[in-house]
């Protein structure tokens, strides 16, 4: 199993894609900063929007996070999956006694390695550039909070920040993955990923027709039925002083991993891998 | 000429995506006509102008709830099935091997993808008229946005110019698609990039949301008299996009 991982691990950092993802984070942040340079200009220095160097991390994720994130590893998870199964790539690997259970362990483990190895270099990154395009003063203010944050303060909340970040990133690699699995071409694996992107965060905007009619509290929970909607507002609130549908928010992410990844290994099981 | 065009065709509709996609529209088809019909026959010309709607708007505000589904899905799809999943597959050997031009190989591929843009786009035009006709109460005269009131014969001719605008836009997302198709190794990475061009025109310039919130600008387009986004913008766009297509085309080593 170490040696499949291992192997895993190789294949995925021989492609080229790869290096250029993890090139493309300091280009992606600058685009971010230049955006958020832009905003500043137009809303007042109390607002908890206004960007300083200390809370960059997080407007630059809450920026990125639903389409460059999501889109990197729709990427990824097609190419490792689909991509290699149905070009033929993995039949040497497939060869070997593994089970076909196993290999897409290995590939999932990987993945999240990856995932996780990306969302690090982002956290780094964003800080170094946040320090260099944007002021730094002693406090500022955040989200849903009554007093200011320090630098200290301001730092632990930026890393649990990324951490739920993770958490709904694991969520939506369970789905991709589980697309990628059951899909013949990767055209069609990439265009099924994109559609249910798309879905989840088309109808959590529709149902604001349907405010008026329905509780807050019940719109509330369809509105987080979503994994984009919680990446995009979930996590904020979730963080604030007085936390909001923690419970819940962590039971629809729960509820996605488990049901996607217990379909995954159903279609791993009946799957017929001749090559 | 003509067996190319036919081969090209049988090759697309021999795939079961193109099938399986075109079923899908049309069961999005009902599903958005059932929708508007509960939510009370509520539409939106665009964030902050909301619309009843009635026997003569219909069409335009079918199309609207359905561009995103084109511009993301189908188009990417199509097009990238063709200009590269064909040629990274080896399925497009036993053409280039033969005798043609490449040239004409380029535009036999780019006139099927708009036939079949042209296809979809009629018959979302034809039930969302008809629908209109039927379901939706019936009026002599209406309002689009920028508050013109126009007739019965004025809305029908509103509705075609507004689908012959979004056919040209949908023409030059095609165009894009297939220089990012060509230039790309695979196809994963061809449909993220086309999709990351067209949402990341919208960082570029302001100008150039009409690629990302299509109806919304076109309903702009036709509401303010003197703006002309398809002369200044959308042709340059389609014409240089169709250059670099041939030139990609003709200067790519083809070793499939």
């Amino acid at each position: 199993m170490k040696e499949l991982l291992l192997a895993e691990w190789e294949r995925l950092w021989k492609r080229k894609v790869t290096w250029l993802a993890f090139l493309l984070v300091p280009v992606v942040l600058l685009v971010a900063s230049s955006y958020l340079q832009k905003q500043n200009g137009v809303i007042t220095v109390d607002l908890p929007q206004y960007t300083f160097a200390g809370n960059f991390p997080v407007l630059s994720l809450a920026e990125m996070l639903f389409t460059v994130f999501n889109a990197m590893f729709l990427i990824f998870i097609t190419l490792v999956v689909t991509g290699e199964y149905r070009s033929g790539q993995l039949r040497m690997v497939m060869i070997r006694s593994y089970s076909f259970k196993e290999i897409i362990i290995a590939k999932a483990a990987v993945l999240l390695l990856f995932n996780l190895l990306f969302f690090i270099t982002y956290f780094c990154m964003s800080y170094a550039i946040g320090f260099l395009m944007f002021e730094h003063p002693q406090t500022y203010s955040v989200f849903y909070q009554s007093h200011a944050f320090n630098a200290k303060e301001a730092f632990v909340y930026n890393l649990s920040f990324y951490g739920y970040a993770y958490l709904t990133t694991i969520a939506i690699c369970c789905v991709l993955f589980f697309i990628s699995v059951i899909s013949k071409t990767t055209t069609t694996a990439v265009g099924i990923g994109v559609a249910f992107i798309l879905i989840s965060f088309s109808y959590p905007t529709l149902l604001t027709g349907f405010k008026q009619w329905i509780s807050q509290e019940l719109f509330g929970q369809l509105f987080f039925t979503s994994v984009p909607m919680i990446q995009w507002q979930g996590i904020t609130v979730m963080m604030a002083e007085k936390p909001q549908f923690v419970g819940w928010n962590f039971g629809v992410l729960g509820f996605y991993i488990l049901l996607f990844g217990s379909l995954t290994f159903l279609a791993v099981r009946k799957k017929e891998s001749f090559l | 000429m003509t067996g190319l065009f036919i081969s090209e065709l049988e090759r697309t509709f021999k795939r079961k995506k193109t099938a399986v996609v075109l079923a899908v529209y049309a069961g999005l088809l009902v599903f958005i006509w059932f929708f508007l019909f509960r939510m009370g026959g509520i539409s939106f010309f665009d964030a902050d102008h909301a619309v009843k709607i009635d026997s003569l708007n219909s069409a335009p505000l079918f199309l609207r709830e359905l561009s995103f589904v084109i511009t993301f899905i189908v188009i990417p799809m199509f097009t990238v099935d063709s200009f590269n999943g064909e040629y990274t597959s080896g399925a497009l050997r036993m053409v280039l091997i033969r005798s043609h031009h490449r040239l004409t190989l380029f535009f036999v591929k780019w006139t099927v993808q708009c036939l079949l843009i042209f296809l979809i786009l009629c018959i979302t035009w034809l039930v969302g008229t008809c629908l209109g006709k039927v379901a939706m109460p019936h009026v002599n005269e209406t309002t689009f946005l920028g508050g013109q009131t126009v007739g019965t014969v004025e809305a029908f001719l509103y509705s075609l110019k507004f689908y012959g605008i979004c056919f040209c836009i949908f023409i030059a997302v095609i165009s894009i698609a297939s220089i990012i198709s060509v230039l790309m190794p695979n196809s994963i990475l061809s449909y993220v990039a086309t999709i990351g061009a067209l949402i990341g025109s919208v960082y570029v310039s302001d100008k150039l949301s009409f690629f990302f919130s299509i109806t919304d600008s076109v309903f702009h387009e036709l509401s303010s008299s003197n703006s002309e986004f398809l002369v200044n913008l959308l042709f340059p766009i389609l014409f240089i996009s169709l250059i670099i297509n041939l030139f990609v085309w003709k200067k790519k080593e083809w070793i499939g």
